[in-house]
């Protein structure tokens, strides 16, 4: 019993407290959280709107929030410091110019 | 008559002096009047006046050639008149300013998404008439190819849709054209290889699978791809179903998929699961 406690805190600890970057669904709000508690200022940039630069709130000491609107998928990377950033993702597609984007499904 | 005409000729007047008065307002002093006269001409093509303008700003603002600009306006016009997407393309353009990735590696990157569209729905357009679904079909390759699938596989995995058309309504074969490719787009973005990927949509449509079935195996495939390898997962899925599975998601029982689906509300991580891309 106590092992299998340990083994679900353990899993819930990766998925909420190690992982570098993960997502929330609040109502039919998209929270995406990226951990760089070493980054000045972060945007983030999604297909939704064409990329356009959208300032990334801090919410804790090493995590940064950025809220959207839950209307299906997107692709998405940050900009971190003035340097573009892909974060640890499931899905990707490659971008055209050599590297990658995040792909968010609504069944990821 | 002449009534008919006069008020059409003025409407269109009206729109033309509208479209005029709009660029020149929002594009001078910065452009030239080659530029404002293309912008013109891509708004008259029925791209979105906004999205025109805005495009054309952000590569002035962005120091672009002349040429250059000129070019992608260029691409978005052909695309327009080929009944591509444009938006797909301008998202590209910005893409790459906010990237700051080099100005004509940013139009050529526009050509070649205008290219994968092209591709994508003369592919789509083999297997239906309806514009609707050639656009819904058409887009889901395009995003395919975007995730690593060649078109060589594309191109087989219509050749077997086809011959399965040969024996199903044209609702089912779009249905199932469909499920095929949301399937394979999903295979490709978690970093199944393309030939990968292709074998195991043949095998599954040689195997007569139905577009509810193609649902369950990617679902179940999202599933599995979180504690496996996606490219050895697509290789024993293709080798079950060549082996006899039949039809239903391959490595579980019925068509549910293996294990909890989709996983999906709350937090999701996002480690990534090995595999991955070359």
């Amino acid at each position: 019993m106590g092992r299998q406690i340990l083994l679900i805190a353990g899993i819930l600890l990766f998925y909420t407290g190690c992982a570098s970057h993960y997502f929330q669904l609040n109502g039919d709000t998209l929270r995406m959280y990226l951990k760089r508690p070493d980054a000045e200022i972060v945007y983030f940039c999604s297909s939704l709107d064409g990329y356009e630069l959208h300032m990334a709130r801090r919410v804790a000491a090493k995590t940064w929030e950025a809220r959207l609107p839950a209307n299906g998928e997107f692709t998405y990377y940050y900009i971190v410091d003035g340097t573009v950033y892909l974060p640890p993702c499931r899905l990707k597609e490659y971008d055209d110019f050599g590297s990658e984007n995040c792909v968010y499904t609504p069944d990821l | 008559m002449k009534k008919i005409c006069f008020i059409t000729c003025a409407i269109l007047l009206c729109a033309s002096l509208a479209f005029g008065d709009e660029v020149e307002e929002k594009l001078s002093p910065m452009a030239t009047q080659e530029l404002k006269a293309n912008t013109r001409e891509m708004i008259r093509s029925g791209i979105n006046s906004d999205d025109a303008i805005k495009m054309t700003k952000l590569m002035l603002e962005n120091r672009f050639r002349h040429q250059l600009i000129l070019e992608a306006q260029h691409i978005i016009m052909n695309a327009q008149r080929e009944g591509l997407p444009a938006g797909p393309i301008m998202n590209k353009a910005q893409e790459g300013m906010t990237k700051r990735v080099q100005h004509k590696s940013i139009v050529q990157a526009m050509e070649r998404v205008r290219s994968r569209y092209a591709f994508a729905y003369e592919q789509a357009k083999t297997i239906t008439q309806s514009r609707t679904q050639m656009h819904q079909i058409g887009n889901t390759i395009a995003l395919g190819l975007a995730a690593g699938m060649n078109q060589e596989g594309v191109g087989r995995i219509m050749q077997r849709l086809q011959h399965r058309a040969q024996e199903m309504t044209r609702a089912d074969a779009e249905e199932l054209a469909r499920g095929t490719f949301m399937a394979t787009r999903t295979m490709a973005r978690l970093g199944v290889s393309s030939e990968a990927t292709t074998e195991l949509a043949c095998q599954a449509l040689l195997n007569r699978y139905t577009a509810r079935e193609m649902e369950a195996m990617r679902n179940s495939f999202m599933t599995r791809a979180r504690n496996e390898n996606p490219t050895n997962l697509a290789k024993s899925y293709a080798n079950e179903i060549q082996g006899g599975k039949g039809s239903g998601s391959p490595g579980s029982p019925g068509m549910g998929g293996s294990g909890p689906s989709g996983g999906h509300g709350g937090s999701g991580g996002n480690g990534g699961s090995g595999g991955g891309r070359k």
